[in-house]
């Protein structure tokens, strides 16, 4: 089965128990995980996704500003284009955000994608409300965004 | 005798003055008259001063009439029937004058404003020390500071005087007389007894707009500090991973794209502060300036070097957060829960927009420290 299967027979699995719950795919290199909070017919809403390889556990700054600089082209479909912000050489970790982030009436929400060395990928969406720190919120995409982000960390990783 | 245009022109001072004070807010949060006008002197402009001016008329349209005239002929321009397109305008004209200002006059009138409190020096405040300046001549002195042109000048003087300088073939002479020599005066000189550390996150997070109005902010503070210090020594640190001490241009004009560790900064200042500012013979001032998005594990160890080896030592530790496009900062709050009011040389604020540094410096220096 190909990822995007396993990703579709994961959500029809979460969609029957009321839609809460966690989507792990196993994979050649690595391992997906979301942590989705709603599930319906033709979208679902996830507070991280995440994928786990042992692929990026040597890696060096530049290697990871590498792969986040690929992945960031590739995730052109998500609701902002994302790009690399900050790199931090002690923990060795590629910080990427929307750019820019989205203002809404609410407050500004934005993606942050982090790559770490270890190795992992992590995609959450947030929210900052004025006068409040910046909270998780859940990232509402259709079945097949989700299953193209699932192939695309997979395929950026190789 | 008090002459008419002196009386003018105080009158027109003190106009001026008025209105920077009234419109003081808006000065302090644009900063486009920073530094046009070098070290000493900021200019800024007043449109709210109109300049008397000529308005002219529409030439050649209506005016004084020739001739018998018809009856009900209009004798002036403007009697159109219909409307016209358009209204007047309702904004201001763009007479725009821009007065120069002195530093010190500026300090005073944002230390008026703001209220802001004296600030109490500590230690060996004010201490001046003799400092040698070569600004007179004299007509005795060594050889190795004769001055060779005053020397000449004597000499050429003394021979003309006396009618032995010949144009055709002009020797100057100097014989022990003309010789001059450079000497010098004790001048006393204030020494610097405060010294103001900024800091500044410039990582990739920190975008151009956010360092403008750090940009801002730290000119108003350096204009109170030194209109209240002698003499004051800035340095200026950067950090994003990493921290370096560099000078005032670098400092506002650096941008990194590494992730953001303060404890970096912290580390930097506090070596300043142990090998060059004995705490007991200086006022230290430090202002530190971030987005607040400090890579999390490096929190703990921000928070030991400031309780351990910055805040003991200095005068006023100000943090001011500058709102990232992304509000994500969490190091004011980190500081907050930390700290709380057990500090009260820690002073902090945020900095969501440039409309903000007004509050934010009442904040900062409205404690006298």
């Amino acid at each position: 089965m190909t990822t995007k299967q396993d990703i579709a027979r994961e959500l029809a699995r979460i969609q029957s128990q009321n839609g809460l719950g966690r989507l792990e795919v196993d994979t050649p290199s690595g391992k997906l995980e979301a942590q989705l909070v709603a599930v319906d017919a033709i979208g679902c809403a996830f507070e991280s996704l995440t994928y786990k390889t042992d692929k990026l556990a040597t890696s060096t700054v530049k290697d990871l500003k590498k792969l986040s600089d690929a992945l960031t082209a590739k995730l052109n479909y998500l609701m902002e284009p994302i790009s690399a912000v900050e790199f931090d050489a002690d923990s060795c970790t590629v910080q990427c955000r929307s750019n820019p982030p989205q203002q809404g009436e609410d407050g500004r929400s934005y993606y942050e994608l982090l790559v770490r060395k270890g190795g992992e990928l992590l995609l959450s969406r947030y929210l900052k409300q004025p006068g409040q720190p910046r909270q998780v919120v859940p990232a509402q995409v259709t079945r097949e965004v989700l299953a193209r982000l699932g192939e695309d960390f997979v395929g950026a990783v190789g | 005798m008090v002459m008419k245009i002196d009386r003018d022109s105080s009158r027109f001072k003190q106009i001026v003055r008025g209105k920077i004070r009234e419109n003081l807010r808006k000065y302090v949060t644009h900063g486009e008259m920073i530094g046009r006008k070098g070290k000493d002197l900021v200019s800024i402009p007043l449109p709210q001063l109109d300049v008397p001016h000529f308005r002219y008329g529409q030439n050649g349209r209506g005016g004084v009439g020739q001739g018998e005239g018809e009856p009900g002929q209009p004798i002036a321009a403007g009697d159109d029937e219909g409307d016209g397109q358009g209204k007047a305008g309702g904004d201001p004209g763009q007479h725009v004058l821009e007065v120069d200002i002195s530093l010190e006059e500026l300090a005073a009138i944002l230390g008026d404003e703001l209220e802001l409190p004296r600030i109490e020096p500590k230690g060996k405040a004010n201490i001046t020390q003799d400092k040698v300046r070569y600004t007179s001549v004299r007509r005795v002195g060594p050889e190795s500071l004769r001055h060779f042109r005053r020397t000449y000048v004597e000499a050429l003087r003394r021979q003309v005087s006396e009618g032995t300088y010949r144009p055709a073939d002009p020797k100057i002479i100097p014989i022990k007389e003309d010789r001059r020599y450079r000497s010098w005066e004790s001048v006393p000189e204030p020494v610097a007894n405060a010294v103001i550390l900024y800091m500044m996150d410039v990582s990739g997070s920190m975008t151009d707009e956010q360092k403008e109005i750090v940009r801002t902010e730290s000119f108003w503070i350096d204009t109170w500090l030194r209109s209240q210090y002698d003499g004051i020594e800035r340095r200026y640190i950067i950090h994003d991973a990493a921290a370096k001490e560099v000078d005032e241009q670098t400092f506002y004009h650096t941008r990194e794209s590494g992730g953001t560790r303060i404890s970096a900064a912290y580390k930097v200042c506090a070596d300043l502060l142990k090998n060059h500012y004995d705490p007991a013979e200086w006022n230290v001032y430090c202002f530190q300036f971030s987005d607040g998005d400090n890579w999390g594990e490096d929190n703990k160890t921000s928070l030991a070097l400031l309780r351990e080896q910055i805040l003991p030592k200095c005068n006023l530790f100000c943090y001011g957060q500058v709102e990232s496009p992304y509000g994500s900062g969490e190091f004011l709050r980190v500081l907050e829960e930390a700290f709380g009011d057990e500090h009260e040389v820690l002073v902090t604020s945020e900095i969501e927009s440039k409309e903000a540094i007004y509050d934010s410096i009442k904040t900062f220096l409205g404690k006298g420290k």
